[in-house]
């Protein structure tokens, strides 16, 4: 451990047993705090999400993703890359995290919204931003109050807990996640820093200068499109700690940085939809249990643009409007459905949603059409009895 | 996540709630109403009613327990008509499934899986979804499958019954190790011994 650090160390625990401020340093790669440190506190509660993101059942397993977004991290944070930990997660929300410890999240939600895998480079070179000023040793010195309270509130639950003899973990884990969100929650002028790191090591690793600014800009655009008032309120949407507040000025920000550059870096739009390219589907349903139609259509729009996976993005299309359930949206994914059949991509399911349309809209001979197709492309469909039943009904009516 | 100040005090609102009243009730062996008076399931042995814990709890559901909720569930449901929810939005929005008429039986079977997801389970997923004859009416039931954020293993069963325009929702789910099987025959048996 270097003298510097262990005079931060030193601060810092001075600064826990007295209330007082610390200002962190930027990280040298390859260190690790002492564990009676303030930092090195931080560090066993990033290792306890860590743990819980390895038993998670959101956990995603393809080997080929992971290694991927690894890739992608360590071409923005080369001198990390060795103490970096990636995890993919299967959640529908922008996000990625970069813990103390170096542990990174990075979100299914940030994955699918992202256009290029130069935007994907500038989110993780965001968060690499975080973990290289330190910013959640900072966030520590000013949020000590609300997770003293934390503590008080979880040990009153668990009293209470106790005494009911009714199990309130859940209770004591949102405690946690509240405690977590308060270190995690940066504020503007840490975001801002990010923003710049990010972008300089998302220019710096080769990636086209234009992408930082966009993805913000999506993100906007998405929580403008959001069905939800309550989002549409807010200054960025999905972000479960909320930790990125997007403002004009951020992004004003990115494009000052990119006037000027040469605009020869790459896009990686074809790296980055061939590594998520199998999990399309699974993705865009997450999406749509979030009832958040608008900002899914958005996703699905952008997802479109270069016509590739119509099958899938189409299913996913007339998924929503099936939800949705709005006036008029019963000839939408009519309209999708059909679309979505046209490829070879398109999942067999796609014919008995047509054929349960066409039961609604009266049209008794193509939802028999549809109804025989789901039927001979999936024989043993747990359902067939259902598909069966609603042939039945068919021949009985007409 | 949104607010952690709001977090603290909706859990600081919990636990004064947990002290304020005496939330679980004993529902004995035997008919056990639903609703007001109807439908009915006959509970082969003493059952925990802890409803009033359920913090998403909407107002046509119960839930019941044997060993506390952990370990064994069952939710159940008064009929649900056009806009009906099982497990209540966290705010106005509609961010849980609602039920609307006209759904198709795999549509019915996609509500209440949503709304296990809604329950704060992941990866719910559905099997051998079956039609069973309940109260002189053909219902549906199927298997469940489902992890805790923690990444235990649960189990379940899920069940429903249409009638006279209304929809009749019974959750089972317990971990798929040991207490999903010692406890399945009692929850099946209140499952099946819906009446009207």
């Amino acid at each position: 451990m270097s003298k510097a650090l262990v005079a931060a160390t030193l601060v810092a625990a001075t600064a826990l047993s007295f209330g007082g401020g610390v200002s962190a340093q930027e990280r040298a790669p390859g260190l690790a705090p002492s564990s009676n440190s303030a930092e090195g506190g931080l560090w066993t509660t990033s290792e306890r999400a860590e743990r819980d993101a390895r038993r998670s059942a959101e956990l995603n397993s393809d080997p080929r993703l992971n290694a991927y977004v690894r890739e992608v991290t360590c071409k923005v944070a080369p001198e990390y890359c060795p103490e970096l930990r990636v995890y993919v997660m299967d959640r529908p929300a922008f996000n990625a995290s970069a813990a103390p410890n170096g542990y990174i999240e990075v979100w299914s939600g940030l994955l699918l919204r992202a256009a290029s895998e130069a935007e994907l480079a500038f989110v993780i070179g965001h968060e690499v931003g975080h973990y290289a000023e330190n910013h959640s040793l900072e966030r520590w010195n000013t949020t000590k109050g609300w997770l003293t309270a934390a503590m008080i509130v979880t040990a009153g639950v668990g009293v209470a807990g106790a005494y009911y003899q009714v199990d309130v973990s859940g209770l004591g884990d949102l405690v946690y996640l509240t405690a977590m969100s308060s270190i995690f929650s940066y504020g503007r002028g840490q975001e801002a820093q990010s923003d710049e790191i990010g972008f300089k090591r998302t220019v710096a690793a080769g990636y086209a200068p234009s992408a930082p600014a966009r993805i913000w800009r999506s993100l906007q655009a998405e929580t403008r499109a959001s069905t939800f008032p309550s989002v549409r309120r807010r200054e960025a949407a999905n972000s479960v700690f909320r930790t990125h507040p997007l403002t004009e000025a951020r992004i004003d920000a990115l494009d000052a940085l990119n006037a000027g550059l040469p605009q020869d870096g790459e896009e990686g739009r074809d790296r980055l939809r061939a590594a998520i390219r199998p999990h399309l589907a699974g993705w865009l349903d997450d999406e749509i249990e979030r009832r958040d139609f608008g900002g899914v259509l958005l996703i699905i729009d952008r997802l479109e643009t270069g016509g590739e996976d119509l099958g899938v993005l189409e299913f996913a299309r007339g998924e929503v409007y099936r939800q949705r359930r709005d006036d008029g949206d019963v000839l939408l994914a009519h309209e999708a459905y059909e679309k979505s059949s046209a490829y070879p991509d398109a999942p067999p399911v796609v014919w008995r949603e047509l054929g349960d349309l066409e039961v609604k809209l009266g049209n008794p001979s193509a939802a028999r059409a549809a109804y025989e197709k789901y039927l001979a492309a999936i024989p043993s469909a747990d359902d067939r009895w259902i598909v069966e039943d609603s042939l039945k009904s068919l021949s009985e009516t007409t | 996540m949104t607010n952690p100040r709001k977090s603290v005090l909706a859990a600081v609102a919990a636990a004064l709630s947990l002290a304020a009243c005496s939330p679980i009730t004993l529902a004995p062996a035997g008919a056990y109403a639903v609703g007001g008076k109807s439908p009915t399931v006959t509970l082969d042995r003493p059952w925990n009613d802890m409803t009033a814990l359920w913090l998403q709890r909407s107002k046509k559901a119960r839930l019941l327990t044997l060993d506390g909720p952990e370990l064994n569930r069952l939710y159940l449901t008064e009929g649900l008509v056009e806009g009906d929810y099982i497990v209540r939005p966290a705010r106005r929005e509609s961010t849980t499934p609602i039920y609307a008429d006209g759904m198709s039986v795999t549509e019915q079977v996609e509500f209440v899986t949503d709304s296990v997801t809604a329950l704060g389970y992941e990866r719910v997923s559905t099997s051998g979804v079956r039609p069973v004859e309940i109260a002189g009416v053909r219902a549906v039931r199927f298997s469940l499958e489902a992890r805790t954020t923690d990444g235990l293993e649960i189990k379940g069963i899920g069940q429903i019954l249409k009638r006279e325009g209304k929809v009749y929702v019974a959750v089972y789910l317990a971990p798929a190790e040991h207490y999903f099987e010692a406890t399945r025959g009692s929850a099946e048996a209140a499952m099946s011994a819906l009446a009207f």
